[in-house]
């Protein structure tokens, strides 16, 4: 009975299906993805999912870690989007309320995002939609002109303070690339750590991209003025930063401004 | 006994120098060099020694006064207050470092211990045990008042955390002056207390008879010790089982009488936390480890090593 039912789960999630489903989504990234392919309506999403506007209107439902079940399980949703980030309590709890539940893969990095855009398509039978977006997305990002290999700046990234930085196994490492900058710390076989600051001053990153609401002065940092970053007044700040840190069809927008940034457009 | 002090002495200085040394030449130089040793580390190795002169001398006299082998501004709830004290006065605003910072923490220092010496006094008489479990309800307490604060802003709760886990970084001229005044007014202001402290070991009644007025001892060393440990936090956060660690190894080595304690236990404590945050910086490079988790490590260990090992051995 139990495999029976954990192949009926598999089917309900990967089979194509009729759209006008009930939706709930548990990540904001989930959220834009489900609305930029036209899937809905979503009956709930979690409380940190703000775009598109729309989404601001729909009952918040909790977050990953901390989801309301209750009131999950009374919007009777017929796939809830989890994410597959640190979350295995959450999809299960949820699956063994007999709710179909999809636990996206966590994306490392653009390919990763363009193929989870695909799989949220097929599970809620926008295939075509998913895939025209994912491609756009993908034309967008081909179109770029990238100066050679050795000549790209030297990124440094804050993602948040104190010194929280991205190793070469993230989806941001990827995403600053793609745009044609350099991770610093690349060669990290790590998603994310804390620095230390004289590794960063090492390092002479040529920018620094803070994307970070309250990150410290980095510039009045003592020994700041050895990085080539600081020295050029090159501390970028994203308006949005939404864009750069959840993985979603907005990663356009931020490659494209990243990649502006890094050839010298002003902010 | 004077020989043997003298080369113990001489260890004690030989660990000082050799924490200072890896505190400054531990990792890589490439890239900006001798700037590099000079303005990141040689200030971050300071405020590593700061505040574990700090936390060792501030060990030293809450054990003598409470005659208590287990108290340490991290277990009876000092570090707590004072971080609590930090994390308000972050919340509202005032920088770190500065007047107001310095002030909250202390306060928030002041008023934690007192309260759990307060709670843990039942007629007359604190018991070891007792002391440890305000404090622990203190700390837990406070540290539950942080994390609501820090989500309630839902802003910097990445740096709250680090912050409450004991870290140090590279500071800032002002943070080393201001807690280096700081450690400097808190020994200033325990050492003439020395003699008493020696008297109170006696036991209270002994002491009274001796002239001491044990109440104002005692205010003295609460407000002493909570100077010390804002200096500390103003440093390096809540770093733990330093004030615990320093004053037990060095009442080995050097005997119990108070005034030398208070001075070895704060130059321990000085090349334990520079040791630790060479280790801190270097053992994940470019990685950090909060120099708190590792003082964790080492220390919770040791901690239990004494409760195991009998209590009264010590007084």
């Amino acid at each position: 009975m139990k495999l029976f039912c954990a192949i009926l789960t598999l089917m309900l999630c990967a089979a194509p299906r009729a759209s006008a489903q009930r939706l709930v989504s548990l990540l904001p990234s989930n959220t834009e993805i489900l609305y930029a392919i036209g899937a809905g309506p979503l009956m709930g999403v979690s409380r940190f999912c703000d775009y598109p506007p729309e989404a601001s209107s729909v009952e918040k439902i909790g977050d990953l870690l901390h989801p309301n079940l209750e009131r999950i399980s009374q919007l009777r949703p017929d796939i809830v989007f989890a994410g597959e980030w640190k979350s295995p309590p959450t999809t299960e709890r949820i699956r063994k309320m007999g709710i179909p539940v999809f636990a996206v893969p966590e994306a490392t990095s653009l390919g990763a995002l363009l193929n989870n855009i695909t799989l949220i398509g097929e599970a809620v039978g926008k295939r075509q939609q998913a895939r025209a977006c994912a491609e756009e997305i993908k034309k967008a990002v081909a179109s770029l002109k990238l100066p050679p290999e050795t000549q790209r700046p030297l990124v440094y990234v804050e993602v948040d303070s104190p010194h929280w930085t991205t190793g070469g196994d993230s989806y941001i490492s990827d995403l600053v690339e793609q745009a044609g900058g350099r991770n610093i710390f690349a060669e990290e076989k790590k998603a994310y750590f804390s620095a230390s600051w004289e590794s960063i001053v090492a390092k002479k990153p040529d920018v620094i991209l803070v994307l970070s609401r309250n990150a410290s002065n980095l510039a009045k940092l003592p020994l700041a003025e050895k990085i080539p970053a600081v020295r050029a007044g090159r501390i970028l700040r994203p308006q949005n930063a939404d864009i750069y840190l959840r993985p979603s069809p907005r990663v356009k927008l931020a490659i494209l401004e990243l990649h502006g940034l890094l050839n010298g457009k002003k902010q | 006994m004077a020989k043997n002090n003298n080369s113990r002495y001489a260890l004690l200085g030989l660990a000082l120098l050799g924490a200072c040394a890896a505190g400054i030449l531990s990792g890589p130089v490439s890239g900006a060099g001798a700037d590099i040793l000079l303005r990141l580390r040689l200030p971050r190795t300071l405020l590593a020694a700061i505040a574990g002169a700090g936390l060792g001398a501030c060990g030293a006299a809450m054990q003598s006064v409470l005659r208590n082998p287990l108290a340490d501004p991290y277990i009876i709830g000092t570090s707590a207050g004072a971080g609590l004290g930090a994390v308000l006065a972050l919340g509202l605003g005032l920088p770190n470092p500065g007047a107001g910072f310095y002030a909250f923490s202390f306060a928030g220092a002041f008023c934690a211990t007192g309260f759990a010496y307060f709670m843990a006094r039942s007629g007359g008489k604190t018991s070891a045990s007792a002391l440890v479990l305000a404090g622990v309800m203190v700390s837990s307490f406070c540290g539950a008042l942080i994390l609501f604060f820090v989500i309630a802003r839902q802003r910097e709760s990445f740096s709250a955390l680090i912050f409450l886990m004991g870290s140090i970084n590279e500071g800032s001229p002002s943070q080393l002056i201001c807690s280096g005044v700081l450690l400097a007014a808190g020994l200033a202001l325990l050492a003439p207390q020395s003699r008493r402290l020696d008297a109170l070991s006696l036991g209270e009644e002994k002491a009274f008879y001796l002239g001491v007025d044990t109440e104002k001892l005692k205010l003295r060393i609460l407000l002493g010790t909570s100077i010390l440990a804002c200096a500390a936090v103003g440093a390096a956060g809540t770093v733990g089982f330093i004030g615990l660690a320093a004053p037990h190894l060095m009442r080995a080595a050097f005997g119990p009488a108070n005034r030398r304690l208070l001075f070895v236990s704060a130059a321990f404590g000085a090349a334990a936390l520079m040791a630790l945050d060479a280790a801190a910086r270097t053992v994940l490079a470019p990685a950090e480890i909060p120099a708190g988790v590792l003082s964790a490590l080492c220390g919770a260990p040791f901690f239990l090593y004494l409760l195991k090992r009998r209590k009264h051995e010590f007084f």
